[in-house]
């Protein structure tokens, strides 16, 4: 559910060339989708859409670079 | 648009004008480029608006020393710390502060950001941060800027996995070393301007965040100020957090 959120989000507000290709594993860095540009808006969706606060020490590929990093960031942060 | 070419020029003739100062340049600190005179300029107005006698200026992330130097000549009345992280940016300042004769007024320092400035005794009393910081994507340092890293140092340009860590911590950091309506500007890439706005937005110590452009209307300096006084002396207070504010169309076209 929070995972095909996340990927409606991606694929609707950032240019993906196909994204029937994009997996949910996929780095978004390495795949140019996400960069300094993008990063904020991710912030503000998942802040907005699932009520959590995401701290600045937070913003981490670790937590973001992916859909599915990003989905277990997100259900983290609510449990 | 500076090339390795004109980088490796540069090196070989030991010499660049940055806002009309003669300055040393040396491999380890990265050279100045023209583009960095917007933000130059930006600061030399808001250290005209200190209401101070003797303003206190910090240029952190001060590579070759172009900023503080050139501002220092510009607004002799300023009190300046230079500071930077690497023995090769410490260097190459120290060496323009002594040759342009400020070492009266313009202190160098060597640190992890504000680590350099401890000690001081300057928490709450700096009245202009300038900060021309690396805020190149590691992602993009690998693949379509890597030609950066030719001939200048990593740490010129890397700004970590989405090119505003160090932005971030500045923006984070240098909130204990300004005093109330002590202002602080950066440099910020093509297509940073609204997330630095953001950022700054989110630490909710900052008021007055303001986009500055250049001849072609693009964004490279921002600036804002802590909660306080004014330029003309009235109080304000600091902003609530507006996670909505302000939101730009997503995108991913910074070069």
């Amino acid at each position: 559910m929070i995972t095909e959120h996340v990927r409606t989000f991606i694929t609707t507000n950032f240019y993906v060339s196909d994204a029937g290709q994009l997996s949910d594993s996929a780095s978004l860095l390495d795949a140019g989708i996400i960069d300094s540009t993008g990063v904020l808006e991710v912030i503000g969706f998942i802040e907005d859409t699932f009520q959590v606060t995401v701290e600045d020490h937070e913003m981490l590929p670790d937590n973001l670079d992916s859909i599915d990093r990003i989905a277990d960031f997100i259900a983290r942060k609510q449990s | 648009m500076t090339t390795p070419e004109s980088t490796s020029l540069a090196y070989e003739r030991g010499r660049v004008t940055f806002m009309g100062v003669d300055l040393h340049v040396a491999p380890g600190a990265l050279v100045p480029r023209q583009e960095t005179e917007l933000l130059g300029v930006s600061a030399l107005a808001a250290i005209g608006a200190c209401h101070t006698a003797r303003p206190r200026v910090v240029d952190m992330c001060c590579g070759s020393g172009n900023l503080a130097c050139a501002l220092a000549l510009q607004a002799p009345h300023g009190q300046y710390w230079a500071s930077d992280l690497t023995d090769g940016c410490v260097a190459v300042t120290r060496r323009n502060v002594e040759q342009l004769g400020l070492s009266a007024r313009v202190t160098v320092t060597q640190g992890d950001l504000f680590a350099g400035l401890r000690g001081l005794g300057l928490e709450g009393t700096i009245d202009v941060v300038v900060c021309n910081p690396p805020y190149i994507s590691q992602a993009k340092l690998a693949a379509e800027r890597a030609e950066l890293l030719e001939h200048e140092p990593r740490e010129a340009f890397d700004g970590g996995p989405y090119g505003l860590t160090i932005h971030q911590r500045m923006i984070r950091e240098a909130s204990a070393f300004l005093r109330p309506g002590g202002v602080m500007l950066f440099e910020v890439g093509l297509g940073q301007g609204p997330q630095l706005t953001q950022l700054a937005t989110r630490a909710r110590v900052y008021v007055d965040i303001q986009p500055v452009c250049n001849a072609a209307g693009e964004v490279r300096v921002v600036s804002m100020r802590t909660a306080g006084s004014t330029p003309d002396g009235t109080a304000d207070v600091a902003p609530n957090r507006a996670p909505d504010q302000q939101q730009p169309p997503a995108g991913n076209g910074i070069r």
